[in-house]
C-alpha cells in the first residue's frame, strides 16, 4: 500500500539547514499495523506528515496505492487525502465550537456526502465508539478517554484506507490509553491500515511492526512476536 | 455543519476577541456612515426637484471700473423684471419665476395674537411651475396670482392646527396686513439652498414695500429662476440674454457708470455643490469618515490576524479533513460578513440612540440623510467593506499550512499588523491634530477683536413698531438701574450688510460700492467703543440728517480717488439710497459678517434721530437676574409678544454655527478613531505578549528587569509610531489649511502645536503598550515556563 524509497526531508531556516529525514525507505502492506517510534526530533512527527499528504518531502519516492504522491500540490494532495487518510491526534484536535456530531461529521462534509447519508454513518460511527449518548456535546464536556474516541471516530468515519496516529495515548490515563488501543486494534482487525507514531513499547506491542528511527534514519525494524 | 453555527458559538470565544471588534466596528461605522450621509446630503441639494438638471438661478456679474482696473463682482440677486423677462424674450426658457425674502425665521400672528414663526418669502404664481412642491389643500398658481394670499407649509399649518386654509395671520414686521393663508403645500425638504415656510403672492408686494417687480435695473432684491427646454445649453443663451438686456435695460447709462452689467445661469443642481465653502466641508468631512471607516476595517482585521496563531490550528484541522483553501476563504468569509451585520445592526442602533445629538451637530434630521438613495450608496460602501475585511484575512487563514496540525504555527504575520497598525495610528494623529487645530480656530473666530466691544451686551429687535414704541422701550428700559446705556441702530455689524455706491456731487460715475450700515443714534459709537479717529461722532445738539461717518478703508478710498489732500472731514458726498450726505467723521475698520465670510467693503454709519430697530442694551453686568428685568420690561410693554433677547456674544458664537458643527463632528470622529486605535492596539499587544510569554520568561530568568522587558516592546512599537505620527501631522496640516483658507483670521500652525500633539498620541500608545505587558512581564517566569 505505501512504498518509500529514499525518502529526504530538510528544513531551511535563512541560517540553519535541519534534515528531518535522511533517506528512509519503506514499505507498508493493506491492512497493516506499524509502530514508529523512536526519541524526541528523530523525524516521526515529519515521516506522519509526509505519510499523511500534509508536506511534501524534499525528495525521494512515496508511493500510496502505487501512485506518486511525494511531488503533488497542495490541492492535489488535499484532494488524494480526502477520504483516504484519517488522522488521530495527541492532544485529539477537536474543533471546540463543534459538538461530537459535528466533528465526526466533518470529513464526510468535504466529501460532499449528502445530508441523510451523513447523519446515519455519524450515529453508526458515535454508536460503535459508545459515544452516542454524548453526540450532542461540545468537546470540552468530555473527558480525554471519550475526546479520543471521538477523534477515532472522526478518523475512520470516511472509511479511509489508512489510519495516522500520533501518540493516540500520550495525553492519556492508563485504563483510556488501553481503551483507545483496543479500538485501533479493532479498526485493524477490520482491514484498517494503522501507522502509528508512539513512544510507548506497551502501545508499540500492539503493532504488526515496529521500525525504530534515530536523527532521520531508520535504525530497527522489528516484527511484533504476537 | 453549518459554518453559520460556527460563526455564533465563537461569537462569545474570549480568545478571539469578538465582542471588541464588532463593537469597535460598529462604532466606526456608525460615526462613518453617518457623517457620509451627511456628504451625499450636501451634495444632493435641490436635486429632488422634477427636471431639476434644467433649472438655473439667474446670477448677476457686474464689471466695475475701466479696462485695466477692472472688478468683477458676481452675486445672485436680480432686479424683478429679469426672470420674466428671459421667459419672455428668450425661446429656450420654459418657464422662469422670482422670488424675494420677506424674513427668515420671523415671528408672526394670528387675530387672536397667537405667535408663530417662520420663513416667508414672496413669489409669483408660477412660482411652482419651476420649483414645485405637491399641494395639499388649494391650486398654488391661483393663490399666488391674489394680493395679500398666501400658502403655507404642512409643517406651519400643523402647528397652527390643521386646516387652516382661510385663517389670516400678520407678519410681525407689517402690522396689520392681514395676509390670507389660502392653500398648504408640502414642507420643502432640508437639502435645498431656498428653505421657506410661507409663500406670499408676490402681487402682494406694494403693501409692504417698493414694488420694483417690473424694474429692469435697481431693487436687485430678486432670485431668478429659469427651466430651460430639454438639451439646452445655458451657456448658448449669452446672445439672447444679452439683446434682452439691450432693448430693456440703459445699456449707454450703465457704461458711463463704469458698469459692464451681464447674466449667467447656474445649475441649480450645483448651487450648493459648487459653494467653495460647502466644497472645503464636505471634502473634509468625507476625509475624516474615510479615516474613521478605515481605522475600524483596520482594526478589524488588526484583532482577526492577531488571533491568526491561536485559530492555526483549527484552520489545520480543517484542512487535515479535507478543506480547501476555497472552504477556508468562505469559512472566514461568512465570519467577517456576518460580524459586519452585527456591527451595522450596532450602528443602527448607535445612531438611533443618539438621534438628537447627530441631528444637532449636523444640522439636518436624520430621516433627511438616509434617503433611498444615499442608503444604496451606503450599502455599495458596505459591501465593499465586507470584501475588504473578508478577503484578507481569508487570503491569510487560508494559507496556513495544514502540517501545523502537528506544530504550533510559528508564523506571526507581523509585517501584515505593523502595516496595519501604522495606518491607524495615521488616522487617529491626523484627527487628532486636526481637532486641536479646529478648536484653537474656532477660538479664534469667536473671540477674535472686531474692532468694536460688545461686551455684557444684549438686543432686542424692535420690528414693525412705530417710533413710539420704540421710545417708550427706550425710556423703560434706561429707568432700570441695571442697564448701563441704550443705543439703536438699523443694522448689526455681524450681519450681512445691504451695498450702495459712492459719488462725487455732480458726478454720474460710481466710485466704489460700500456696505451700509445705515442709521444709528447718537448713542451707538460710544456703546460699541467704535473710536473716532478724524472728526467727530454723532451727537444730539449738532449732528443732523445726512451726516454720514465713515471707514477708514472709505476715508482713504475716497480721498485717493477724489485728490482730497486734506482728508475727507467736511465733504460732501452721494450715496445711492441716501443721496446727499457730509462726512462728519471716519471710524477704525470694524469686521462687517464674520471671519469666515468677512465683507471687506468700506462702511458707512448715517446718523439717524429716530430710534431704529435694533435696541442695544449695555448692562452694568450680564447675569440672568438682570436679563430677566429687561425681559420683563418688555413683556409688560407688549404683552402678547414672543419675547427673544439675545445676547450679543451668543449672536456671535451663532455665526460660527457650521465650524462648532465641524469641530464636533471631528471631535467624535477623533475620539471614535483614538479609541478603535487603542483598541487595535490593545488586541495587538495582548497577543504579542502572549505569543512571546516564553521569550519574556527567559530573559527574566536570565536576568532581564521589567524595564528591560517594557523597553524591548517600546522599541518594538516605536519604529512604526514614528513615521505614523509624521505623516499623520502633515496630512493634519495640510487639511487644516485648507480649511483656514477663507478665514480672514487665523490660527497659527507652529511646529509646537505639531510636535505637542504628536506627544500626545505617542505617550498614549506607549502608555498602553507598557500597561498592557505589564502584567506578563511581572508573572513569575517559572509559572511561564511551566504551563508552556
Amino acid at each position: 500500500m505505501i512504498q518509500i524509497k529514499d525518502l529526504k526531508k530538510v528544513f531551511r531556516t535563512e541560517e540553519v539547514e535541519t534534515v528531518a529525514l535522511n533517506g528512509i525507505s519503506m514499505h507498508v502492506t493493506q491492512g497493516e499495523f506499524i509502530a514508529i517510534m523512536g526519541p524526541s526530533g528523530c523525524g516521526k512527527s515529519t515521516l506522519l506528515n509526509i505519510l499523511g499528504l500534509l508536506d511534501n518531502p524534499t525528495s525521494g519516492h512515496y508511493l500510496l496505492d502505487g501512485k506518486e504522491v511525494g511531488n503533488l500540490k497542495e490541492k492535489e494532495r488535499t484532494q488524494s487525502r480526502k477520504g483516504n487518510i484519517g488522522f488521530v491526534f495527541q492532544s485529539f484536535n477537536l474543533i471546540e465550537e463543534m459538538t461530537v456530531f459535528e466533528n465526526v461529521e466533518l470529513p464526510l462534509t468535504y466529501l460532499k456526502v449528502k445530508a441523510a447519508e451523513r447523519k446515519k454513518r455519524v450515529e453508526e460511527t458515535l454508536h460503535k465508539m459508545s459515544i452516542s449518548h454524548r453526540a450532542s456535546h461540545f468537546p470540552n464536556q468530555l473527558s480525554g478517554g471519550q475526546q479520543q474516541r471521538v477523534a477515532i471516530a472522526r478518523a475512520v468515519i470516511a472509511n479511509p484506507k489508512l489510519i495516522l496516529a500520533d501518540e493516540p495515548t500520550g495525553n492519556l490515563d492508563s485504563k483510556n490509553g488501553k481503551d483507545v488501543m483496543d479500538l485501533l486494534t479493532e479498526l485493524n482487525q477490520e482491514g484498517a491500515t494503522i501507522v502509528m507514531v508512539t513512544h510507548s513499547q506497551h502501545d508499540a506491542s500492539f503493532a504488526h511492526r515496529t521500525i525504530n528511527l534515530f536523527d532521520g534514519q531508520i535504525i530497527t525494524e522489528v516484527e511484533s512476536k504476537m | 455543519m453549518n459554518n453559520f453555527n460556527l460563526i455564533i458559538r465563537s461569537l462569545f470565544k474570549k480568545k478571539e476577541n469578538n465582542i471588541i471588534k464588532i463593537l469597535s466596528l460598529g462604532t466606526g461605522l456608525a460615526v462613518g456612515l453617518i457623517i457620509i450621509s451627511k456628504v451625499f446630503f450636501e451634495l444632493s441639494y435641490d436635486n429632488f426637484y422634477p427636471d431639476s438638471e434644467r433649472i438655473y438661478l439667474i446670477q448677476s456679474v457686474a464689471k466695475v471700473g475701466t479696462a485695466g482696473n477692472e472688478e468683477t463682482k458676481e452675486y445672485v440677486q436680480v432686479s424683478g423684471a429679469i426672470a420674466p423677462g428671459m421667459k419672455a424674450e428668450v425661446p429656450e426658457v420654459e418657464s422662469a419665476t422670482r422670488i424675494t425674502y420677506m424674513g427668515w425665521k420671523t415671528p408672526f400672528y394670528t387675530p387672536d395674537k397667537k405667535y408663530y414663526t417662520g420663513t416667508f418669502i414672496m413669489a409669483d404664481s408660477c412660482f411652482f411651475d419651476v420649483l414645485p412642491r405637491p399641494m395639499i389643500v388649494g391650486n398654488a398658481k391661483e393663490i399666488l396670482a391674489r394680493p395679500l394670499y398666501a400658502l403655507v407649509s404642512e409643517s406651519i399649518a400643523q402647528k397652527m392646527g390643521g386646516n387652516v386654509v382661510g385663517q389670516s395671520i400678520q407678519h410681525e414686521s407689517y402690522p396689520g396686513r392681514r395676509i390670507t393663508i389660502g392653500g398648504i403645500f408640502k414642507d420643502v425638504p432640508e437639502n435645498t439652498h431656498l428653505k421657506y415656510d410661507i409663500v406670499v403672492s408676490l402681487v402682494s408686494i406694494k403693501n409692504f414695500s417698493y414694488d420694483g417687480s417690473l424694474d429692469w435695473l435697481g431693487n436687485d432684491r430678486y432670485l431668478g429662476y429659469v427651466k430651460l427646454m430639454p438639451g439646452t445649453d445655458p451657456a448658448s443663451l449669452a446672445p439672447a440674454i444679452r439683446q434682452m438686456q439691450e432693448r430693456n435695460q440703459s445699456m449707454e447709462d450703465m457704461k458711463k457708470a463704469g458698469i459692464d452689467l451681464s447674466y449667467t445661469l447656474l445649475p441649480l443642481e450645483k448651487l450648493n455643490s459648487d459653494n467653495p465653502e460647502a466644497k472645503r466641508m464636505t471634502l473634509l468631512l468625507s476625509a475624516i469618515a474615510f479615516a474613521l471607516i478605515f481605522t475600524s476595517i483596520m482594526n478589524y482585521i488588526l484583532i482577526l490576524i492577531s488571533t491568526l496563531v491561536n485559530r492555526g490550528k483549527v484552520i489545520s484541522i480543517y484542512k487535515c479533513y479535507g478543506a480547501e483553501k476555497k472552504d477556508i476563504s468562505k469559512l472566514i468569509f461568512g465570519e467577517t460578513f456576518f460580524h459586519l451585520i452585527i456591527s451595522l445592526v450596532i450602528s443602527i442602533l448607535l445612531i438611533f440612540c443618539f438621534r438628537g445629538t447627530a441631528e444637532e451637530i449636523l444640522s439636518v434630521s436624520v430621516d433627511s440623510l438616509f434617503s433611498l438613495r444615499t442608503c444604496l450608496f451606503l450599502g455599495i460602501i458596505c459591501i465593499l467593506i465586507s470584501l475588504i475585511i473578508g478577503f484578507i484575512p481569508s487570503y491569510l487563514f487560508s494559507r496556513i499550512p495544514v502540517a501545523s496540525v502537528f506544530r504550533n504555527l510559528t508564523g506571526t504575520r507581523r509585517g501584515w499588523k505593523m502595516a496595519l497598525l501604522f495606518f491607524q495610528l495615521l488616522t487617529t494623529t491626523f484627527l487628532v491634530t486636526l481637532l486641536v487645530i479646529v478648536s484653537r480656530q474656532y477660538d479664534v473666530l469667536v473671540n477674535v477683536d472686531p474692532g468694536y466691544n460688545y461686551e455684557k451686551l444684549l438686543y432686542y429687535r424692535a420690528s414693525g413698531m412705530n417710533e413710539n414704541e420704540r421710545q417708550k422701550i427706550i425710556d423703560e428700559l434706561r429707568a432700570l438701574s441695571e442697564v448701563e446705556m441704550i443705543a439703536t441702530a438699523d443694522q448689526l455689524p455681524f450681519y450681512s450688510q445691504s451695498g450702495n455706491n459712492v459719488f462725487l456731487p455732480n458726478d454720474e460715475r460710481e466710485l466704489f460700492n460700500i456696505a451700509d450700515l445705515y442709521g444709528a443714534d447718537e448713542n451707538y459709537l460710544s456703546l460699541m467703543k467704535i473710536p473716532i479717529i478724524e472728526g467727530k461722532g454723532f451727537d444730539k445738539e449738532t449732528s443732523n440728517k445726512g451726516d454720514v461717518i465713515v471707514s477708514r478703508k472709505f476715508a482713504d478710498k475716497l480721498s485717493e480717488i477724489a485728490n482730497w489732500k486734506d482728508g475727507a472731514i467736511g465733504k460732501d458726498i452721494r450715496i445711492s439710497e441716501h443721496d446727499a450726505c457730509r462726512i462728519v467723521g471716519v471710524y477704525n475698520d470694524i469686521r462687517i459678517g464674520s471671519v469666515s465670510n468677512e465683507d471687506r467693503r468700506p462702511s458707512a454709519i448715517f446718523y439717524s434721530d429716530k430710534p431704529a430697530e435694533f435696541i442695544l442694551i449695555k448692562m452694568n453686568e450680564l447675569q440672568s437676574d438682570n436679563i430677566q428685568k429687561v425681559y420683563d420690561v418688555l413683556k409688560k410693554i407688549f404683552p402678547e409678544k414672543d419675547i427673544t433677547l439675545p445676547i450679543y456674544k451668543d449672536s456671535i458664537v451663532q455665526i460660527y454655527y457650521s465650524s462648532r458643527q465641524f469641530l464636533n463632528a471631528i471631535t467624535i470622529g477623533g475620539i471614535v478613531t483614538l479609541i478603535i486605535t487603542l483598541i487595535g492596539l490593545i488586541g495587538y499587544t495582548t497577543h504579542e505578549v502572549n505569543r512571546r510569554r516564553s521569550e519574556i520568561a527567559i530573559r527574566r530568568v536570565n536576568g532581564a528587569t521589567i524595564s528591560d522587558i517594557l523597553k524591548l516592546f517600546v522599541k518594538d512599537n516605536l519604529w512604526i509610531v514614528f513615521p505614523a505620527l509624521v505623516c499623520g501631522g502633515i496630512a493634519a496640516a495640510i487639511a487644516a489649511a485648507k480649511w483656514m483658507e477663507d478665514f480672514s483670521e487665523k490660527t497659527e500652525l507652529s511646529p509646537l502645536l505639531f510636535i505637542s500633539c504628536g506627544t500626545a498620541v505617542l505617550v498614549t500608545v506607549l502608555s498602553v503598550v507598557c500597561l498592557n505587558c505589564l502584567y506578563t512581564a511581572n508573572q513569575n517566569p517559572v509559572d511561564t515556563l511551566k504551563t508552556d
